[in-house]
Order: structure tokens, then sequence, then C-alpha cells
């Protein structure tokens, strides 16, 4: 069963979409991320113009990272404090990120270092994550639990605006949360991700939080992330297809709830190595499309 | 189904209608059929089967060109930089391509003609891309990447004769041929109208016999949701988002009913 996307310009089987959303869904409930990451690619591969298939994708993460919101807010582990300034950030980094598009769009090479950029700092997030968590698995005290570096503490205290976060029991500067959210803001624009991956290791690492709260925060900041990319998309690119992101979304919706109750089964370590399998595998794959001939040596443009 | 239906039916009516035998004309001419000739692109919509019936002279080969508007068309080119990783390497920009082309011919396109007398039909990829034309040199990668989408096909031997079967008058050896093919249009094909030709060989020149056009549109809830994104995009960016809302909200909210039920 096949539907037409009008903005797209393309049909898509209809269960295959929905399947994919739940897929995605399941990782965004499970980890905190939005699966933008995973999506984009895979609709450019089923010839969803690029544009197209990441400004749906927004528009179908605002929907899974709704669902997840609405658990993680009755279960009381969202910070809301620490998620507004990630917000505020996020909404400043998402408009810049939309005017960067079209700029990006004349550029036939900025994918490159996009994409050089993004493997390098999955790489490095990846890994440490990855063989933190298998120390504290193996039963011995990791680097993240030791008090962290004499710089880092002298830089972090002496910034100003220090806000006590009483949800996540951690005293940090404001400033910290608002530049982290408009990275995140801007990778969501340019990249069509909700960046989730990136800003879930940040925050257990540089934020301090702990790990019941990281992953209903990031949602929470990802949700309003994506309001504002959906909106800015539809209206500056006109290109999101609300037939592909409703399709998405049904799928995603559930799979968020099962990914979430799932997730509650876990310890955090375990979390965190699955997690840091995740961000790998998706810095292989990246460092793959960069390594592999494509199959043909003309692309359409504005795909990243 | 029922478009094959009718398709169907339209051709085997056009088959067995009386003309007058090509030896009767004046001039040297033919007859092409386009079944459907409108299509509309609603939410069902994935693609389209064009049905072709042509009639065209006896002892002459033809060919079917179905062409859309053309394009400038500029696409990135991706190269391999520093001997390791693959990236994009420039611009490439392609004048006059037509965003979908497609040939249906009764033989191979060689056998119809010198390489002079297709291009002047444009007939053939190198018709539409030639040497010395700007990137000449990733024709290839630009026709690998259209037929990789369905938008370009050249189906060489796809224009069947129809003089055997059963169904049809009976013919002399003079008498015209009539011919039929399917084109395979994908969903991503455009809309707008599309020109469809019949051009016959003989004797190593050719001759225009027939031309039909082909009109493809937006219909109901697809016209409708185009002219929302592309005229109210902030209105429709807000209900996008909207609806996102409440849907993953609607199931938040029911999975804590299940999951309360289950305690």
């Amino acid at each position: 069963m096949h539907l037409y996307l009008p903005i797209a310009g393309n049909s898509v089987n209809v269960f295959l979409m929905i399947g994919l959303g739940g897929l995605v869904g399941f990782l965004s409930g499970l980890f905190g991320v939005g699966g933008g990451f995973l999506m984009t690619p895979l609709l450019m591969m089923y010839g969803i113009p690029p544009t197209v298939a990441a400004a749906s994708d927004s528009n179908q993460i605002v929907a899974a990272s709704a669902s997840g919101c609405y658990t993680h807010f009755r279960a009381k582990t969202i910070d809301v404090r620490m998620g507004v300034l990630m917000l505020v950030g996020g909404i400043a980094g998402g408009t810049l990120g939309v005017q960067l598009i079209k700029v990006l769009r004349r550029l036939g090479e900025a994918d490159f270092a996009i994409t050089v950029v993004y493997v390098l700092m999955l790489g490095g997030i990846g890994s440490y994550m990855f063989f933190e968590s298998l120390i504290a698995l193996r039963g011995r005290p990791s680097r993240a639990a030791a008090p962290r570096s004499p710089i880092y503490r002298r830089l972090v205290g002496s910034l100003p605006f220090k806000v006590y976060f009483p949800r996540s029991k951690v005293t940090i500067t404001a400033l910290m949360p608002l530049l982290l959210g408009t990275l995140v803001g801007t990778l969501a624009a340019i990249m069509g991700v909700g960046g989730g991956f990136i800003m879930v290791p940040i925050m257990i690492y540089l934020l301090r939080m702990p790990m019941h709260v990281v992953v209903g925060t990031s949602l929470f900041q990802i949700l309003f992330t994506c309001i504002n990319v959906t909106v800015l998309q539809a209206h500056f690119n006109h290109s999101v297809d609300f037939v592909l992101a409703l399709l998405l979304l049904l799928g995603s919706v559930v799979g968020a709830q099962i990914g979430i109750h799932f997730g509650r089964r876990l310890r955090a370590d375990q979390l965190k190595i699955l997690m840091a399998v995740l961000v790998l595998g998706v810095m292989v794959k990246m460092l793959l499309g960069l390594l592999l001939r494509p199959e043909f040596l003309v692309a359409y443009k504005g795909g990243h | 189904m029922r478009h094959a239906s009718v398709a169907a039916i339209a051709l085997a009516i056009f088959s067995v209608l009386p003309r007058p035998a090509a030896s009767q004309t004046a001039s040297v001419t033919g007859d092409l059929m386009v079944v459907p000739e409108r299509v509309e692109i609603d939410l069902a919509y994935n693609g389209a089967n064009i049905e072709v019936g042509a009639e065209v002279p006896a002892g002459y080969e033809a060919a079917v060109r179905l062409m859309s508007r053309s394009e400038r068309l500029e696409l990135k080119k991706l190269g391999k930089k520093a001997g390791l990783l693959w990236m994009g390497a420039g611009t490439v920009t392609f004048e006059n391509i037509p965003v979908v082309y497609q040939v249906l011919s009764t033989a191979p396109l060689a056998d119809l003609g010198p390489p002079a007398l297709r291009a002047q039909w444009m007939l053939g990829y190198e018709s539409l891309i030639p040497d010395h034309a700007p990137g000449a040199d990733l024709r290839g990668e630009l026709v690998g990447l259209k037929e990789h989408g369905g938008l370009f096909a050249l189906r060489e031997g796809a224009l069947m004769r129809r003089g055997e079967s059963a169904s049809l008058v009976a013919t002399g050896a003079d008498a015209p041929q009539r011919l039929r093919g399917t084109f395979r249009l994908p969903a991503s094909a455009p809309a707008g109208d599309y020109s469809v030709d019949l051009i016959g060989f003989k004797d190593q020149r050719a001759v225009h016999l027939a031309s039909a056009t082909l009109h493809i549109e937006h219909a109901g809830a697809v016209k409708i949701m185009r002219h929302l994104a592309l005229d109210h995009g902030l209105t429709y960016g807000g209900a996008a988002s909207l609806i996102a809302i409440v849907v993953g909200l609607l199931t938040g909210v029911l999975f804590r009913s299940k999951s309360n039920e289950g305690h």
C-alpha cells in the first residue's frame, strides 16, 4: 500500500514508513535521542529529497518527543529549569541553522566539512562513553565518577550566572546549557537531527546530571527545538511533508513508549554502553560514506 | 487495474478502427494514441503506466519519445580528495535536460539510423548531452542517476508490432503496422505537460509521424496540501507541529492508562 507525498513529490510504502518510525521512536524513548541521524539518511535512500527528509523528520520528532515527555513528566524525570535554558539556546541555534541551510544549498562542499566534524565528534564522544561505561560495568571506579580536572573546574567555576538545579542536584553556570542548546539547535536544522546523541553524553559528562533525568530532559528540549525547526522550515523552505511526517510519527509515538518501558529495566551503565554503541555505529556509517565510492559521481544538491 | 482495463479497451478500439492505408495518402503519416491522456496525482498515486498505440506505414521502424519540460540541472560533483575521502568536488551544470525522458522503439536505436539522424530527433542520451556539451564527461553518471529513479529509460524493442495478434483485423503486406508499448512513469515524475512523439525510420531517413500530449496534474488532497505548504507555510508548519504534539500526548496518555490497567 502506497501513499503519495505532496511535498516530497514521490510515493512511499505506508507500512515501511510506519515501521521505520517505530524503530526510531524506540531509540528515542530508550536513549532520549530524536533519531534523525538514522531517519534522514534512510529517507534519502528511499528517494525523498534531502531537504524534505530533514524537515519532515523534525516534524515527526515533535510527536515522538511529546509522547516521551509526557511519560517522563509524570515520572518527574525532567529537569524543566535545565531544559528551558537549553531550549532558549536551541531556538536561537535552530533559527541560525535554518538560515545557514540556505547558504549551504549554494555551496557544494559544505556538507563534507560538516560530516568530518560530525564523525570526529561522534568518534570521540562514543569511544569515551564506551570505555568509561565498560570500566564501570566491571566494577572499577570510572573517571566520570572522579572529580573533574582542576582546569575544567576552574574554567566552569569562573563563569558567572550560577544556578542550582534541584532536579539534577547540580550547581552550574546558566551559560553552559544555553551554549550547548544553541549547538544542538543548529545541528537540528542543518543535519535534520535532534542532536540528542550529542546532548545526552554532554549532560552526563559536562553538566553532571544523573542518568534518569538526562533522557527526559533531553526529550524536553528536543521537543521544543524541533517545533521551532518545523515551523521555520515550513515557512522559509516549504520543505515539510506532513503526510510523510504523519506516517513516521504513527510508528514513532508507539516506539517511543516501548523504548521508555524497556529503558526502565536497564541500569544506568547498561544504558550508557548501549548509547555508546549507537553513537559509534552512526560514526562508522558516516565514515563509510566518506570512504566508499558512491554509486554515482553526481548527486542532487541539498543533501548532507 | 481500472486504468489498465480502460487502456486495453481504448487501444483495442484504436487497433480495429478503419483508417486509410498509407499508400492512399499523399504524404507519409501515422497515428498515435496515448492512454490515459490525463493523469491525476492524488494521495493514492504511485506512478502510472502510459499505454501507447501507434500506426506507422509498412516497412518503417519506429520510436516513440516521451519528454517533459527541460531544465537547467545543476548537480553536485563527487570526487576523491587527498586520495582517500569521497566528497563534493564542485558542481556540474547540464543545459536543457528533460526531467523525464523515455523512449520506446521497435529496434535498437543504433539500427534506426546514423547518430546524426538520431540526434536530430533527440533519440538516445548522446542527443541530450552531446560530446561537446558542458558536463558530457559525466553523461553516464547523470543517466545512471536518472535511470535509477525511473525518470530516464530507453526501451529498445519494447514498441511491439501487433500484426500477429488474433484480435486485430487482417493486414496485408502494404497495410500500416500497428504498434503498442508502455511507458512506466515513476511517482516522482513531476506534474506538467509531456510531449509524446512518434518518429518513423526507413532507408536511413526519419519522418515525424504524429504527436500527442500527456497531462499530469495534482488533484484532491495533494493539491490542497501543496497549496497550504507553498502559499501558507507558517500556518501549515504550525498546524503540522500542533497535530504532532496532540498525537504524541494522546499516545502517552493511552500507554499510561494501559500501563495502569496492568497494575
